[in-house]
């Protein structure tokens, strides 16, 4: 059986006029965890977010693909079919902000399931809230809420839909210790249940929870993925925060 | 000399940048509005996601602005009712008022009126609010559930921009119609039903017409304008007021032009 989700091949992007990253090769298997590891962190940011195919400036396509779709592919129906599986969580737990906590859940997951049964979806997300420590928030803008509490809606979004894969940009960023347990707790769950992640962390518990492999990427070098069982792991391990 | 020299090269430097840059523009704008008008009639689709967009712009746009709209078309029908009665009266032309309200009133500042006002209130709003959603990476946002901004922002803005203005001009007709016969009868003693009946005499089918071609053309040059501008910030919270007043700006000199180009055809 393939369970490789998403693939990167080849491919090349420029930070700024010094740093080049060329020829980066790696894949993502379904239901494990992966971690970008770079020097540079504009680099890795770049890197997640071409991925997610959300840089349309320096890139050229054909070179990031989700089950054999290109994540550039100028077909919006494609699009639609890897988006509906594959989900993006911003640093800052972005949301419209025009739109309610509760229609800003609903979005992604009516748009790629009308037929959605709302009551079934808001038992979930009460179910998620209450995990989380997130007061009734349903009703209100997210300028009324807290950053925290953005930022952990910005995951139960993300697992409404049931996506095969995760990508996130540094998961626990700005978020207290407490905070940080409750969100590495929610996301081994869903890892349990066989959501594969792509992250740029530099936490130890995320490290420790979610990442089975860890991809290194430097600066005029190839790609290079380490798993958990390699000696390199752990020494990169100690460098996590 | 050299200096005088250097200047001017930067001056005709600088232009040639300009015209670059709005060539760029119109090109972008152009692309933009194809896209935009061959989905025009597709979306929103019933329980589509932006059905609600939709709404809430024709709320905002079109209820929201109702008592507005009908002061200012029973101020311009009794301007018009007075200046002329005044005028005209003087001439013994007073039975002229009727037709006088059909052309001025009905057929050039209905729609006019209305897409001032829609400008004002919305288009400023539209592209601040476009604006504000690209800095807070809301567009982006969107694009990671892999939903087209033009279709869930854009087209159901300006659907909902062309159904305000024309609902408005409509009403502002009707409006002034009645108001300007409850004028007439209080300040001049006309018989309410014999001003309505003889307006209504006085219209032809090109005058009812004339304000829905242009207040489709108004409301479809405003909500295009008005989202180009907002899309067009790139990131710093400051250009967003600078894109309202090009919105604003644009969409003036947009709905004067074709005012003028439609007026033009009317006499061929």
């Amino acid at each position: 059986m393939d369970t490789e989700l998403l693939k990167v091949k080849g491919l090349s992007f420029r930070v700024d006029d010094d740093s080049n990253f060329r020829d980066i090769h790696f894949s993502i298997d379904a239901g494990k965890g992966y971690v970008i590891v770079c020097e540079n962190e504009n680099a890795s940011n770049i890197l997640l977010k071409s991925a997610a195919g959300l840089l349309p400036g320096p890139l050229e396509p054909g070179y990031i693909f989700f089950k054999g779709k290109d994540v550039y592919s100028p077909d919006e129906k494609e699009i639609k079919e890897i988006r509906k599986e594959m989900v993006f969580v911003f640093r800052e737990g972005t949301m419209i902000s025009n739109l309610t906590v509760q229609e800003n859940l609903f979005l992604p997951l009516l748009y790629h399931y009308p037929n959605t049964d709302k009551k079934t979806a808001m038992e979930k997300i009460a179910e998620d809230f209450n995990f989380l420590g997130i007061p009734d928030v349903s009703m209100q803008r997210p300028a009324e809420i807290s950053f925290y509490d953005k930022k952990k809606l910005a995951f139960i979004r993300a697992a409404l839909q049931q996506p095969n894969l995760i990508l996130m940009d540094r998961p626990l960023f700005n978020l207290d210790s407490s905070d940080q347990e409750q969100v590495v707790r929610y996301l081994t769950n869903l890892k349990k249940k066989g959501v594969a992640f792509l992250m740029e962390s530099q936490s130890r518990s995320i490290l420790d929870a979610l990442a089975d492999e860890v991809i290194i990427i430097e600066e005029g070098k190839p790609a290079v993925t380490v798993g958990k069982e390699d000696p390199a792991f752990t020494k990169l391990a100690d460098l996590f925060r | 000399m050299s200096d005088n020299k250097n200047s001017r090269f930067g001056i005709l430097s600088l232009t040639a940048h300009q015209y670059r840059n709005s060539f760029k523009n119109i090109l972008e704008f152009y692309l933009y509005s194809i896209s935009v008008l061959t989905r025009f009639f597709s979306i929103p689709r019933k329980g589509g996601v932006s059905r609600l967009v939709l709404f809430r712009q024709i709320l905002f746009t079109g209820c929201d602005a109702l008592a507005l709209m009908g002061f200012i078309a029973i101020s311009t029908s009794a301007l018009v009712i007075l200046e002329v009665h005044q005028i005209m009266g003087q001439l013994g032309e007073g039975g002229l008022i009727h037709e006088l309200i059909v052309v001025i009133v009905i057929r050039q500042l209905s729609s006019l009126f209305v897409a001032l006002v829609v400008i004002a209130r919305s288009g400023a709003a539209i592209s601040t609010e476009l604006g504000n959603m690209v800095v807070h990476q809301e567009i982006d946002l969107l694009h990671s559930f892999g939903i087209s901004p033009l279709s869930y922002l854009v087209i159901p803005r300006v659907v909902g921009v062309v159904v305000s203005v024309l609902t408005l001009t409509l009403y502002f007709n009707f409006i002034a119609i009645v108001g300007g016969a409850l004028f007439a009868n209080f300040f001049y003693g006309m018989p309410v039903f014999n001003f309505i009946h003889q307006v209504i005499r006085e219209m032809s089918f090109l005058d009812l017409l004339s304000p829905v071609i242009k207040s489709f053309l108004f409301g479809l040059a405003i909500g295009l304008i008005s989202c180009f501008q907002g899309l067009k910030v790139k990131g710093a919270s400051t250009e967003v007021p600078q894109r309202a007043i090009h919105s604003v700006v644009n969409s003036v000199m947009a709905t004067v032009v074709l005012n003028i180009f439609v007026t033009l055809l009317e006499f061929l």
